[in-house]
């Protein structure tokens, strides 16, 4: 054979997989004298380059002529280019060196994008080398963008052994977790917990499919009850509805919902009351062709029926609907939902390359459940919320609005941040700018987009963003992971995880078309139940803001608090209130007891128990409603009062609320005659401000704080904190 | 022979064991790691391999690779 003139112009013309198709039949003289020099130029090499190379090196047993002639060194010019610095990792690791190769491995990890198989192979030799922390940062830089169900499955496969030998290296909240299908569930499982790995989570599972499912949700003394799960995951593929065209649609539609209520009611009355039903997909077949949607007999049809009542009921039941049509919208075009074969011989369903879109989905609602989902969207302005730099081209030059098709998706992506504000996400700007100039900006929009008054902060300047957005969380006393932060500048990004690594960074891709879709697929915004509350938060936040500014002038903090003139308002926990307070109890970390996981059904189930003693608090002052911002669920016996939930939201931190809060409590625990108040508290990872306070005020018990698992204190109820607040005045019902 | 040797790569790396060894007589009995899951995953990467499509009584009734090597085409 010919053999081809190498020529680092024409290569360069060559994707990833030309490359290592050259590579292999390269002899020892060619990867010394042509590969390795050409190495840093070929920025187009990807992941088959890189195992082609290595491979190649390996038959031509040129490594250790690469290590004599210092190309693995950590100055050598590879480490310019992402396919050298993977590639010199993996040869020192192939070579047995494999501390210097883990190393180069993270170094390789912080500086470049990956597609998951770099870190594969960086979590594989940090696991053999007893490095759990470096396990674990691998496993977190898996991005959501990684959907391949490949790549995801040997990463499942190694997390699962690891995790079965090394429980103590994973950490975070363990979640059990129910799996209860009318589809095969063996290969979702393993992605499901390693997703909730990457995002700190451990869940325990259980699952049944097919005729089982019945069986454990009918029969109390079944193995699903024994497990006590937290949640339940229901659903089942069209492929299993006998969607018979004999019956009339609605009796049809009745019947399905008849079974799947059926369902509910069961877990509810064996007390497992957080329920995700999955709806239905379309069916992959369409026999009644362009009428399938339209006619009543056809399948197309009666799903789409069936669906709109399972949403109707499920919300009168406190059940969540997952709705995989928005499950198949994050899926790329390669990967199709129904795959026929997998179906028929393991009922499979949805295809396994959907697979971990829908894994990514199920966590999403774990998320939320433990409280790590965000509150605040913190936004870069050129090119990422107009296109241009404003201090350059002035207003009139920047690129928003409907006059160009990139202004249009700029347009549209401030439309959609838009929406996650009147949902109850808060606005920021974090911007290099001229404050003055990046203000004007939003004066001039007229396309529905942001204006100034949807964010909460707004910095434009040229300090560091980090030092910008550590300020703002300061100020918003909210925690630095509860932050999501968007550049497009790689740079910017770069810093924010070098210096704020609690802070959840998003690099937006090249293309503002693909913007909004890129912050989608995080799901980082999914809330478990949503309440009146939640469009509010913004001017919530601000009114915050007033009071700071307020208190900042105060002669001292008494002065200040008299001066807002506070009032607050409570009663007992009932239908109106009980979605604000299941809110509060997943939302607020810094004064909670515990992290219990408040179910639906067991807050429902309260509301009526004569054997608790509920109330939800409001609170208000000259500047504004703080909203419902506190809950408390007390268990009453005749001498004793335990109290099981104590909740503030941190919008009210610092206004002695807790107190007030606390006060009611006694107050009423003295007048139904009950001597003790005790209170069983269990650190987590926030809840110090609530230890602080307990201590402070329950002075007698403090020896019991020591051990820092389950707390139970105790106190006698004889003395009534004061507080600033006033009781407000009850208004008159008609 | 070649296609024994081209499984065993692809053996290795779904069952995420690099010492293991394939003969035509491999079956599931002998390994606890080959379960239905790696069974599907197994055929779906002989496929990729040897650019064919194997029957999909295979995915759900693989027990030996024997069964395997009869469906692989000899020019594959």
């Amino acid at each position: 054979m010919p053999k081809l003139a190498l020529n680092v112009d024409l290569l360069r013309l060559l994707d990833d997989g030309a490359l290592s198709h050259l590579l292999s039949t390269a002899e020892l003289t060619d990867l010394e004298q042509f590969w390795a020099p050409t190495l840093p130029q070929l920025t187009q090499a990807g992941a088959r380059f890189v195992r082609g190379f290595c491979h190649r090196v390996e038959q031509v047993s040129a490594a250790e002529y690469f290590l004599a002639a210092g190309w693995l060194e950590p100055e050598s010019s590879w480490v310019t280019c992402s396919s050298g610095r993977w590639i010199r990792a993996k040869l020192l690791c192939k070579m047995g060196r494999t501390e210097v190769a883990l190393a180069a491995y993270m170094q390789a990890l912080r500086q470049q994008s990956d597609t998951g198989e770099m870190a594969y192979e960086a979590a594989k030799l940090a696991g053999q080398l007893n490095q759990p922390g470096i396990l674990r940062e691998c496993l977190h830089s898996l991005s959501p963008e990684q959907m391949d169900y490949n790549v995801l499955n040997r990463w499942a496969t190694f997390c699962t052994r690891c995790y079965r030998q090394h429980p103590e290296w994973f950490g975070g909240p363990v979640l059990r977790v129910a799996v209860l299908l009318g589809t095969s569930t063996q290969f979702l499982l393993p992605i499901l917990r390693l997703v909730a790995f990457v995002y700190g989570l451990r869940v325990e599972l259980f699952s049944a499919f097919g005729p089982a499912v019945a069986a454990e949700i009918f029969e109390p003394t079944s193995a699903l009850y024994a497990f006590q799960p937290d949640v339940v995951f229901l659903g089942d593929s069209p492929r299993n509805l006998d969607a018979s065209p004999d019956e009339r649609a609605q009796l049809w539609v009745e019947q399905q919902l008849r079974s799947i209520e059926q369902r509910w009611a069961a877990l509810q009355q064996n007390g497992l009351g957080s329920i995700v039903q999955q709806n239905y997909t379309a069916a992959p077949q369409a026999a009644w062709a362009q009428l399938d949607g339209a006619d009543s007999r056809a399948c197309g049809y009666r799903v789409a029926a069936l669906n709109k009542a399972i949403c109707e009921r499920a919300n009168q039941a406190g059940v969540q609907v997952l709705d995989l049509t928005q499950v198949q919208l994050c899926l790329q075009t390669s990967q199709a939902w129904y795959d026929a074969r997998l179906w028929y011989s393991v009922k499979q369903c949805p295809s396994l390359q959907a697979v971990p879109a829908l894994a990514a989905a199920y966590v999403g609602y774990l998320r939320a459940m433990v409280g790590l989902s965000k509150k605040v969207l913190v936004l870069d302005l050129d090119n990422t919320l107009w296109g241009g730099a404003v201090s350059e081209l002035g207003i009139a030059g920047i690129d928003v609005g409907g006059h160009s098709p990139r202004g249009e998706a700029y347009a549209d992506f401030q439309r959609y941040v838009l929406q996650l504000k009147q949902r109850g996400i808060l606005l920021a700007v974090c911007s290099k700018n001229d404050e003055q100039q990046a203000k004007a900006a939003f004066l001039h929009q007229d396309f529905g987009g942001l204006c100034l008054e949807d964010f909460v902060a707004f910095t434009a300047n040229w300090e560091s963003k980090w030092r910008n957005l550590q300020a703002m969380a300061r100020n918003l006393n909210l925690s630095l992971d509860s932050f999501v932060f968007v550049d497009d500048n790689p740079v910017e990004c770069l810093e924010m995880r070098a210096h704020l690594p609690q802070v959840t960074v998003i690099q937006l891709p090249n293309r503002v078309e693909d913007y909004i879709a890129c912050l989608e697929r995080g799901r980082w915004f999914q809330s478990w139940a949503l309440s009146e509350e939640d469009g509010l938060r913004t001017d919530r936040y601000r009114a915050h803001q007033q009071r700071d500014c307020l208190q900042s002038q105060a002669p001292s903090l008494e002065d200040f608090l008299a001066d807002l003139g506070m009032q607050a308002s409570c009663g007992t926990i009932d239908g109106l209130h009980v979605k604000r307070v299941e809110q509060l109890l997943q939302r607020s970390n810094q004064f909670n007891l515990n992290d219990r996981t408040w179910s639906h059904a067991s807050l429902q189930s309260l509301l009526e128990n004569t054997a608790y003693w509920t109330r939800w608090f409001q609170l208000s002052d000259r500047f504004g409603d703080y909203g419902l911002c506190g809950s408390v669920v007390v268990k009453k016996t005749a001498s004793i009062w335990e109290l099981e939930a104590f909740v503030m939201s941190c919008r009210a931190m610092g206004r002695s609320l807790e107190l007030y809060m606390l006060n009611a409590v006694m107050r009423a625990a003295r007048s139904a005659g009950a001597q003790h108040l005790r209170i069983a508290y269990k650190a987590t990872a926030k809840n110090e401000p609530l230890r602080s306070f307990l201590q402070q005020y329950m002075q007698e018990v403090s020896a019991a704080w020591e051990g820092d698992q389950e707390t139970l204190i105790s106190t006698k109820i004889d003395h009534f904190p004061l507080t600033a607040i006033s009781e407000a005045p009850v208004e008159t019902k008609n | 022979m070649q296609h024994l040797k081209r499984l065993e790569s692809i053996f290795r790396q779904v069952l995420d064991d690099a010492t293991l060894v394939l003969s035509e007589d491999f079956s599931r009995e002998a390994c606890v790691d080959w379960d239905s899951v790696a069974t599907v995953q197994i055929i779906l990467a002989v496929e990729a391999e040897f650019n064919c499509r194997l029957p999909m009584e295979l995915i759900a009734d693989c027990t030996r690779v024997d069964q395997i090597l009869a469906h692989i085409p000899s020019g594959a």
